[in-house]
């Protein structure tokens, strides 16, 4: 019987379109498919159903957020569940992994998307995230946009290219790190957010009230290039110039597989740049 | 009416002095451009920009496109450090636009800087296209090597027209290119190279599967050539060959014979003559001691020559090695001068 029922539910929200329906409805139905295991039919619901500006992130949502990962793991699509995964914990650093209802394999996966997440960065604390869920049916592209704030800013994707504010940039689904940068602002910030399928993903970064703190500006170059930490926080590759610093001591390490890391201790006085020259690194091994 | 002579003086500073400035040019941009790099390695990157930009100003479009090339790259690399991102693009873009086989060094490169650059390239139309600029090709089994760098990949179509303005196109092929390919093009030159030399027009056109188009033409003077035959080699020098007999010791019986005939010459005229000559014992010693004279010089002097096979085979390998490459010159050039050539010069270029 209730089989049946759920039966003509579905028939009837799929012929309505599923992005039609009351995303709290469809993450009630997407809950009655998985039960049935109508994984399909779930999934496209719980899809449609997340999108946490259509309601409460309680327990309907933090279940189905498992839901749709146990599915997803059970379809073989692990990497597709590890976005869903990073995604939905940063939306809800808090969320609580249900260890009875859902198996081993759910909470590996809420785990590994827990470590991603855990590495957050300095420029975090100044983005604000949204996600434009398509309404309508048919298949649409994931996308990554950085949205005009009035002020002139610039970004790229690090292993994708160029991402002009206000461009929406279409890739697929993944977890992506952006590199930001507002020169008027003395504004540089790097941050990790995940474009979930079908889905844009669009970044803002509040500028206008940002504490203008005492600034200092680093020069480093290296050769071969490699990666550069700043207080142990990954601020991408060299060359970087003009970087804005607190005013104070920095420990800077710069990496490169195959060679000796650099490291040093810098102290960035205000409005000082220090330029740091180009470091040549040390093959792994060699003599000093 | 007879120019006057300080007219042409005059008109020949011009021309020379108007050829300077270029090539003054040109050193000023080289050598700005390297300060902007040394700059740049010391970090003092606002300093690195400023003679960038004054290099690639300074620097004569017609004649450097390696040096724009070099500089746009420098200031895109400068501008995403500084996180002038947009600066950067627009940067990459000029340095693909003054040579589309720009590419980026992995090991010199940051992998965010190649990305970023890939990506820039994909979105840039662009066609570049690289012939020899003066060959010398059998146009009946030689190839005419032609390189066309595209953004993304798309078909590329090779027309040569000619000779002539007005004659007709002919496809001498079409390819589908990812980024960058050599492809062979076979000229037609129909039955007489010599019928074929003209003035002609290849024009290479590419369009990408989103419909935009660019093209490019180059002008070509195809011009029969004679072909150049080989020298012939000369004789190997006399230090490489070696001796072919070698002297032996000196005979012990000749000597003896020697002294024996000398003692001989002696001894009869004065055992054996008659008692009225033998007042002539002085001239029958004289006569003795020229014989052995002689036998003494006979033996130093008369060593036998022994002949040394090995060497003299050597040396007839050394001979015939010599002749019969000679001979196989005569061979290539008899060949040579049997084929046509076709001069293939670059009169003008994107």
């Amino acid at each position: 019987m209730r089989a049946a029922v759920v039966g003509f539910a579905l028939v009837g929200v799929l012929a309505g379109g599923a992005s039609g329906q009351d995303p709290r409805s469809l993450l009630r139905l997407g809950a009655q498919a998985y039960d049935f295991a109508e994984y399909g039919a779930a999934r496209a619901f719980l899809m449609a159903g997340l999108n946490p500006a259509a309601g409460p992130r309680d327990s309907l949502w933090v279940a189905s957020v498992h839901r749709l990962a146990h599915i997803l793991i059970e379809e073989r699509k692990d990497s597709v569940a590890a976005v869903w995964l990073r995604w939905a914990l940063r939306v809800q650093p808090g969320l609580v992994v249900d260890t009875v209802d859902f198996p081993p394999p759910v909470q590996d996966a809420f785990a590994r998307a827990r470590d991603f997440v855990a590495d957050a960065s300095s420029g975090d604390t100044l983005t604000e995230t949204t996600w434009e869920w398509v309404r309508g049916r048919g298949e649409t592209q994931s996308g990554l946009r950085i949205e005009r704030s009035g002020v002139a800013m610039s970004g790229f994707v690090e292993g994708i290219g160029p991402l002009p504010a206000g461009e929406t940039q279409r890739v697929a689904a993944g977890s992506y790190t952006m590199v930001v940068s507002a020169p008027d602002y003395f504004f540089r910030a790097r941050v990790t957010r995940e474009v979930l399928p079908g889905i844009t993903t669009v970044v803002r970064f509040r500028l206008r009230g940002l504490s203008r703190q005492a600034l200092g500006f680093l020069y480093v170059a290296s050769t071969p290039w490699g990666s550069l930490y700043l207080d142990g926080e990954r601020t991408g590759y060299t060359p970087v110039a003009a970087r804005p610093v607190a005013v104070g001591p920095h420990r800077l390490r710069i990496e490169r597989a195959g060679y000796a890391p650099f490291d040093t201790i810098v102290t960035v006085g205000r409005d000082q740049r220090l330029r740091l020259g180009t470091i040549r690194l040390r093959a792994a091994g060699s003599q000093r | 009416m007879s120019v006057p002579r300080w007219v042409m003086a005059a008109l020949a500073l011009g021309l020379v002095a108007g050829a300077f400035p270029r090539r003054a040019d040109a050193q000023t941009a080289d050598g700005t451009l390297a300060r902007a790099v040394a700059a740049l390695e010391a970090t003092e990157t606002e300093r690195g920009v400023e003679l960038l930009r004054q290099a690639i100003a300074a620097a004569p479009r017609a004649t450097s496109s390696a040096l724009r090339r070099n500089a746009e790259v420098y200031l895109a690399v400068a501008s995403w450090s500084v996180g002038l991102f947009d600066s950067a693009t627009v940067h990459f873009q000029a340095a693909i636009g003054a040579d589309p086989f720009t590419t980026l060094d992995p090991e010199q490169f940051n992998p965010d800087l190649l990305a970023f650059f890939r990506a820039v390239r994909r979105a840039t139309l662009v066609l570049g296209v690289r012939v020899p600029p003066d060959t010398a090709l059998a146009p009946r089994t030689e190839p005419w090597p032609v390189s066309v760098a595209v953004a993304r990949p798309g078909q590329v179509r090779f027309r040569l027209a000619g000779p002539g303005p007005d004659s007709r196109d002919t496809v001498l092929a079409t390819a589908t290119v990812d980024s960058t390919a050599t492809v062979a093009l076979a000229l037609p030159v129909g039955g007489s190279v010599a019928r074929a030399a003209g003035s002609y027009r290849l024009a290479v056109d590419y369009s990408e599967p989103r419909g935009r188009t660019a093209a490019a033409t180059i002008s070509l003077e195809l011009t029969e050539q004679v072909a150049d035959s080989l020298p012939h080699e000369p004789p190997p020098p006399d230090s490489l060959y070696r001796l072919e007999v070698r002297w032996g010791a000196p005979s012990r019986a000749s000597l003896v014979r020697g002294i024996g005939f000398g003692v001989g010459a002696v001894a009869f005229p004065v055992l054996l003559a008659n008692s009225r000559l033998r007042r002539a014992e002085g001239r029958a010693l004289t006569v003795g001691a020229a014989v052995s004279l002689a036998g003494l010089t006979g033996y130093f002097l008369g060593r036998p020559r022994q002949p040394l096979p090995e060497n003299i085979s050597y040396n007839r390998a050394l001979r015939s090695a010599w002749e019969s490459r000679n001979r196989a010159i005569a061979a290539a050039n008899e060949r040579r001068r049997g084929v046509a050539l076709l001069r293939v010069r670059v009169v003008s270029q994107p």
